[in-house]
């Protein structure tokens, strides 16, 4: 159970090996010497700046507009002005890193997607150990999923348009009678199922009443798809 | 001089160091005694005059239930929670027992506590987890979110007191449905209004058939809860007529 997003963590790791060679572009061409934690600490309060957020594809964008840790570093190192020449490169490279991380936030999203559809099931479905049903719903039935029918069923799904206010109307229209009988579209979740490694995407996929259909639900949208296999056991089967 | 200062100085904070944890993780030798417990009642209800303790139920080493019956024959209950400073303190009171879910320490240890009058027609009572259906577009994405209703069926049998530790299906559930489901992130205004809005949990007393039913009170009108420290913890509504749905 690993939902590590593989592309973010290679991404971030990317960012600190720019920034450290850059770094050490700096260190070699300065002919004092600045010690390591010193440097270190110089990048980390360069880092720290105002910056305004946008929205963007479900995240939010960090621009950095004032480099606040810069100026507080000048102010603190004001009376030095010799170290603070040689400081100030560092400081300055910690407030750039800003940008760097922020080229790579707007990279991830499309590559991510490239790797990891969002619009295909084998993304959310990529391993299944063992399908288990649970039964979410008092009008779903007792029944088991096979896990071979269930293969050949999500071997060949067909993503499908779905009238989510359609299907919510179907069961919500009538006069609240009591008791209330409704059969749920989709009384079933799948348990069991490992999405694509590394790409850190969590998903609830309900099964429909039918056996046929099955809606997958992340917090980044949700995607229905019918195959012409039911993939409950056998004998369930009416 | 210098070193003897220092060696000093570290002993003193490990021995405090020790102290300190081994008062922290201390686990309680016994609960009270009775007559301790109703004095300590007394404080917080201060009009408890006659009250019969009907049991002390441990639920793990660091709390403990306690259904009564008060002098006016109404049903109720009290939690205590062993406090590493203050030793037992009361946690709850409550002069009648409708369902309450108590979460102790973490998420995941919740427990359904419980005092109710026996009645003739009342076989147990029934828990549900819901989540209610809903459906909306948001740009042109279609969300439809099913409903999820779980139950669980405590039979009463001579007894209307009880705990139930939340099953642990429903706090898979629950947290699949706070950790993955649609409509949760990638609203902008999320936090201003949310379509998903988390798991309710409810409950409904069952008859000998196996119908849903209800009886007049216990809920009289001068009832008195007392909620004292900061664990949280969830009231939990009986569910009306239509809000249990049924299949066919």
């Amino acid at each position: 159970v690993v939902d590590v997003d593989v592309v973010e963590w290679s991404l971030t790791l990317l960012v600190w090996i720019i920034v450290a060679l850059l770094a050490w572009r700096i260190y070699k061409k300065q002919e004092e010497s600045v010690k390591a934690w010193k440097i270190v600490l110089l990048m980390v309060a360069g880092l720290f700046s105002f910056s305004v957020n946008f929205p963007n594809d479900g995240g939010m964008i960090r621009l950095a507009v004032l480099p606040l840790g810069v100026m507080i570093l000048s102010f603190v190192f004001r009376k030095k002005k010799e170290s603070w020449s040689v400081y100030r490169k560092y400081a300055w490279l910690g407030f750039f890193a800003n940008y760097i991380f922020l080229a790579t936030s707007l990279l991830s999203s499309p590559i991510h997607s490239a790797i990891y559809p969002a619009d295909q099931a084998d993304t959310y479905i990529a391993e299944v150990n063992e399908p288990a049903l649970r039964i979410i719903h008092p009008s779903g039935e007792v029944k088991a999923i096979n896990e071979q029918n269930f293969e050949k069923a999500i071997s060949k799904l067909v993503k499908t348009d779905f009238p989510s206010l359609d299907w919510y109307y179907e069961v919500e229209k009538f006069e609240p009678t009591e008791p209330k009988y409704v059969v749920e579209k989709f009384p079933y979740v799948i348990d069991g199922i490992e999405p694509k490694w590394g790409s850190g995407i969590r998903s609830i996929v309900y099964l429909e009443k039918d056996g046929k259909g099955i809606l997958i639900s992340s917090p980044k949208g949700q995607y229905y798809f019918r195959s012409e296999h039911v993939m409950f056991e056998e004998g369930d089967v009416e | 001089m210098k070193r003897i200062y220092l060696s000093v100085g570290i002993i003193l904070i490990v021995v405090f160091l020790t102290i300190f944890f081994r008062q922290y993780f201390s686990v309680p030798s016994k609960f009270l005694t009775e007559e301790q417990l109703i004095k300590e009642m007394k404080k917080v209800y201060p009009e408890l005059d006659g009250l019969e303790i009907q049991n002390i139920v441990q639920l793990d080493e660091r709390h403990v239930f306690v259904p009564f019956i008060l002098e006016n024959g109404s049903y109720g209950m009290a939690s205590w929670t062993w406090e590493p400073w203050k030793k037992w303190e009361i946690h709850m009171f409550d002069s009648e027992g409708s369902p309450q879910l108590w979460t102790v320490g973490k998420e995941s240890e919740r427990y359904f506590i419980w005092n109710m009058p026996l009645d003739e027609q009342v076989a147990g009572i029934n828990f549900y987890l819901i989540r209610d259906r809903n459906a909306w577009i948001s740009g042109n994405i279609p969300i439809y979110l099913p409903r999820i209703q779980l139950e669980h069926h405590v039979a009463f049998g001579g007894q209307g007191y009880g705990v139930l530790k939340m099953p642990d299906e429903w706090v898979t559930v629950a947290t699949w449905l706070s950790e993955n489901e649609a409509g949760r992130t990638d609203e902008l205004f999320s936090s201003m209004f949310s379509h998903n809005d988390l798991v309710q949990y409810g409950w409904r007393l069952v008859d000998h058939t196996g119908q849903l039913t209800y009886i007049e009170g216990n809920t009289n009108n001068n009832s008195f809860g007392y909620f004292g420290s900061s664990d949280y913890d969830q009231m939990i509504l009986p569910l009306h007529e239509g809000e249990v749905e049924f299949g066919k």
